[in-house]
C-alpha cells in the first residue's frame, strides 16, 4: 500500500481543497484527516453511517478536598503553573452574598433554615482557601500527587477527543475531534492512523490519502510517520514559501520523497519559486469555484468535473513519482 | 494592554492581521510571534535580527554509575519517556515533558536535569515612520523537535508584566490545542481571524470552544469577507441579517450572533490585497481603507478591555 500526504508548512494553502479534487482518481483507497485540531474533510465528502470512538489520553489529576490540608505542596512542585491558589475574599464576597439573598426568600416561610444556610456558607467558604488544578492546563505528569502528605491527589484519565470512521463515496475516511485546548494532538494523529491501517489491512486498499496538519511540529511529525510520499501544497507568497523551506528541511531530514504543488499561482505571476521544476507537480489558478463548492459542501471536481482536467496530470506525476 | 492574535483554521490572516493591527497602534508595540513552527511576521518587517537568544528546556540525564536499574522512573513517568533496558533505563527526550517527577523519584539520585536546546528567539526592531518603535521577538523551533507549547512559554515569559501603557500583540499558532493554548493564555484579549465558509467556520466553533473556559474576552474578525465594498459598515450588516436570516442559516454571522460573540470587522477579499500581502506588504500602511478598519478594530478591543477592568 502506498501512503500519501497532503502537507504545506503553512495553513490555508490548500491541503484540503487540493487532496478532495484528486481523491477520485486513486482506486481502491482509505482517507485520513490529521488535522486533528481543526478537521475539515468531513465537511466536503458528505460521511454517512459514522462510527464515534472516544478518545482518552493523558491524564489529569484531581484534588479531594476532604483529605487535602492546603499546604500547597503541589503547586510549588508543579512545572506547568496548572495550580493556582484561589483567591477566597473574592469568592467570600459572593458566597456571603448568595446565603444573605437565599435567607431573604426562605424568611418568610421557615425560620430553622436560616441558621443552616449560614453554617452551609461558612463551611464551604472554610473549603474555599484552596488550592485548584486548571485541569486543561495540568499535563497529568503525577509530580504533585507524589509530594502530598495528605495523599489527597489522584491521577484519573482525560476525555481528549473523539474519532470517527465513516462511509463516504470515495471509500472509507478516519477522522478525529481533538477537545479544545489539550495537548495529545501527536496521540491522536497515531492513533488514528492506526485505526486506518487496521481498515486498510482488512479491505486490502492500494492507497492511504492523508490530509495533513499545518506547522512542522508534533501532529506533522506523528503523521509523517511511515508516509511514502508528500505532497507540498503551497502558495506563491512569501509566508507559504518560506513556510515550506522549514518543512522540506524536516523531509530531507527524515529523507521522504516529496513534489510541490503550487496552488493560486496567477495571484503573484511576478513570484519566482525557488523550487525547482523536477520537484514541480503542477500550478493551479486561483480559482473562484473552490469557495462556492465548499459553501455547497462538494468538492471541486463534484461541483464542476470541469476541473478533473486541471487536477489529473498531478495524479499521474503523483503515481509516476511512487512507483 | 496584552493581545492575542488566533485562529482555528490556519492562513486566515492571522499575520496579516497582527501587522495591520501594528500600525494603527499610536505607541510601541512589541510583537510576539509564538507560531514557532512557522514563523512569519519577520518576513513583513524587513529589518535584519539585532540579536539571538537559544531556548533551553530542561530534561533528565542518567548518572549511569550511580543508577541500580530499580525501574522506579519508568514505572512513575506518565509520557513513557522512559524505557527498561537490561542494564540502565533509556530517556527519550521527543517524549520528555520535563515534568521532574523521575528526578523527585530516583531513590539513589541518579538523575539530574540539563539544558536541551528546542529553538531560538530573534530580536527585530523598526522604527516608523513617526517615533514609535516595533520590536518583534520571533520564536523558531528548531526543526525536527516537537516540543512546540513550551517554547511559547519561555518566549511569553519576559513579556508578561509590561508597564501599563505599552501594547503587547502575540500571533498565535493556528489549530486549537496545546500551544495554541499556551499563546493565548494570561492574555487580556483574544482576536480569533476566521473566514466565510464552512472551514472557517467549522474551525472557529474548534478555537471558541478552547479559549471559552479561560474567561478572556474575545472577538472574531472576518478576513476574505464576500463584500464589495472596501469599507464596511455596521448597520448595513445588521440590516443584511434581518433580511436574510434564513438565507445566513448556518452561517458565520449568525453562529456570531447566536452565541454573543463580538465581531470587531471585516475585510474584504480582494486580489490586490492577497498579492500585496504576497509581496509583503503591510496592508493598513498601504491602503487607507485597511487602516480605518484596523483603527476602529482597535478602538473596540480597548473598550472591551476597559469594561472587562472594571
Amino acid at each position: 500500500m502506498k501512503k500519501i500526504i497532503f502537507l504545506s508548512g503553512k495553513g490555508g494553502t490548500g491541503k484540503t481543497s487540493v487532496m478532495s479534487c484528486l481523491i477520485d482518481f486513486f482506486n481502491n483507497k482509505v482517507m485520513i484527516d490529521c488535522d486533528v485540531d481543526a478537521a475539515n474533510m468531513h465537511l466536503l465528502l458528505n460521511p454517512q453511517n459514522s462510527e464515534e470512538f472516544e478518545f482518552f489520553a493523558g491524564k489529569t489529576a484531581v484534588i479531594d478536598y476532604n483529605k487535602c490540608s492546603t499546604c500547597g505542596k503541589c503547586m510549588e512542585v508543579c512545572r506547568f503553573d496548572s495550580i493556582k491558589l484561589i483567591n477566597n475574599n473574592l469568592i467570600k464576597n459572593e458566597v456571603v452574598r448568595a446565603s444573605s439573598f437565599h435567607d431573604k426568600n426562605t424568611k418568610s416561610q421557615d425560620t430553622n433554615n436560616l441558621s443552616s444556610n449560614k453554617q452551609d456558607a461558612c463551611r464551604t467558604f472554610n473549603n474555599l482557601n484552596r488550592y485548584e488544578i486548571k485541569e486543561f492546563i495540568c499535563e497529568g505528569c503525577s509530580y504533585c500527587e507524589l509530594v502530598c502528605p495528605e495523599k489527597a491527589i489522584s491521577l484519573k484519565d482525560r476525555l481528549a477527543g473523539h474519532y470517527y470512521t465513516s462511509d463516504t463515496k470515495y471509500g472509507t475516511l478516519v477522522h478525529a475531534e481533538l477537545d479544545g485546548g489539550v495537548e495529545n494532538s501527536g496521540k491522536l494523529v497515531s492513533k488514528i492512523k492506526q485505526v486506518a491501517q487496521e481498515i486498510a489491512d482488512s479491505k486490502q486498499n492500494e492507497f492511504m490519502l492523508i490530509d495533513g496538519p499545518p506547522g512542522i511540529g508534533c501532529p506533522v511529525i506523528a503523521s509523517l510517520n511511515t508516509v511514502d510520499y508528500v505532497v507540498l501544497v503551497t502558495e506563491p507568497a512569501l509566508p507559504a514559501q518560506s513556510d515550506m523551506q522549514r518543512l522540506i528541511k524536516l523531509l530531507e531530514k527524515l529523507k521522504i520523497k516529496y513534489g510541490v504543488v503550487i496552488n493560486k499561482y496567477d495571484l503573484n505571476n511576478d513570484y519566482v519559486s525557488s523550487i525547482s521544476e523536477e520537484f514541480i507537480l503542477g500550478k493551479i489558478p486561483f480559482i473562484k469555484d473552490f469557495k462556492e463548492s465548499i459553501s455547497q459542501q462538494k468538492t471541486l471536481t463534484e461541483f464542476n468535473p470541469k476541473y478533473n482536467n486541471t487536477f489529473k496530470p498531478i495524479f499521474e506525476k503523483i503515481i509516476n513519482e511512487t512507483n | 494592554m496584552k493581545i492575542a492574535v488566533a485562529s482555528g483554521k490556519g492562513g486566515t490572516g492571522k499575520t496579516t492581521f497582527v501587522l495591520s493591527l501594528s500600525q494603527v497602534i499610536e505607541k510601541n508595540v512589541i510583537i510576539l510571534d509564538c507560531d514557532v513552527e512557522e514563523p512569519n511576521l519577520h518576513l513583513f518587517l524587513k529589518q535584519h535580527p539585532l540579536s539571538e537568544k537559544v531556548i533551553k528546556i530542561k530534561k533528565p540525564v542518567i548518572n549511569e554509575s550511580l543508577c541500580v536499574n530499580c525501574g522506579l522512573c519508568s514505572k512513575h513517568c506518565q509520557f513513557n519517556a522512559i524505557i527498561n533496558l537490561p542494564k540502565y533505563p533509556l530517556i527519550s527526550n521527543e517524549l520528555c515533558h520535563s515534568c521532574g517527577v523521575c528526578e523527585f523519584i530516583c531513590p539513589q539520585n541518579a538523575i539530574s536535569e540539563v539544558d536541551y536546546q528546542i529553538g531560538k528567539k530573534v530580536f527585530y526592531r523598526k522604527t516608523g515612520d513617526t517615533l514609535k518603535e516595533i520590536s518583534l521577538i520571533s520564536g523558531v523551533l528548531d526543526i525536527g523537535q516537537i516540543m512546540a507549547a513550551p517554547l511559547i512559554n519561555q518566549i511569553k515569559q519576559d513579556y508578561m508584566n509590561l508597564p501599563k501603557n505599552d501594547v503587547l500583540i502575540i500571533d498565535s499558532p493556528p489549530g486549537a490545542s496545546c500551544s495554541m493554548f499556551e499563546a493565548i493564555k494570561d492574555m487580556d484579549y483574544i482576536v480569533l481571524v476566521t473566514e466565510p465558509t464552512p472551514f472557517g467556520l467549522h474551525d472557529l466553533k474548534m478555537a471558541v470552544n478552547a479559549i471559552k473556559n479561560t474567561d478572556i474576552p474575545y472577538g472574531v474578525f472576518i478576513n476574505k469577507a464576500d463584500i464589495d465594498k472596501k469599507e464596511f459598515s455596521l448597520d448595513d450588516f445588521c440590516n443584511r441579517q434581518k433580511n436574510e436570516d434564513s438565507l445566513l442559516k448556518n452561517s458565520l454571522e449568525k453562529y456570531c450572533k447566536d452565541n454573543n460573540i463580538k465581531i470587531l470587522g471585516q475585510l474584504a477579499f480582494e486580489k490586490e490585497y492577497a498579492k500585496a500581502c504576497a509581496t509583503g506588504i503591510i496592508l493598513s500602511q498601504e491602503y487607507n481603507e485597511v487602516f480605518n478598519i484596523f483603527n476602529n478594530v482597535y478602538t473596540q478591543i480597548k473598550q472591551a478591555i476597559f469594561e472587562t477592568g472594571e
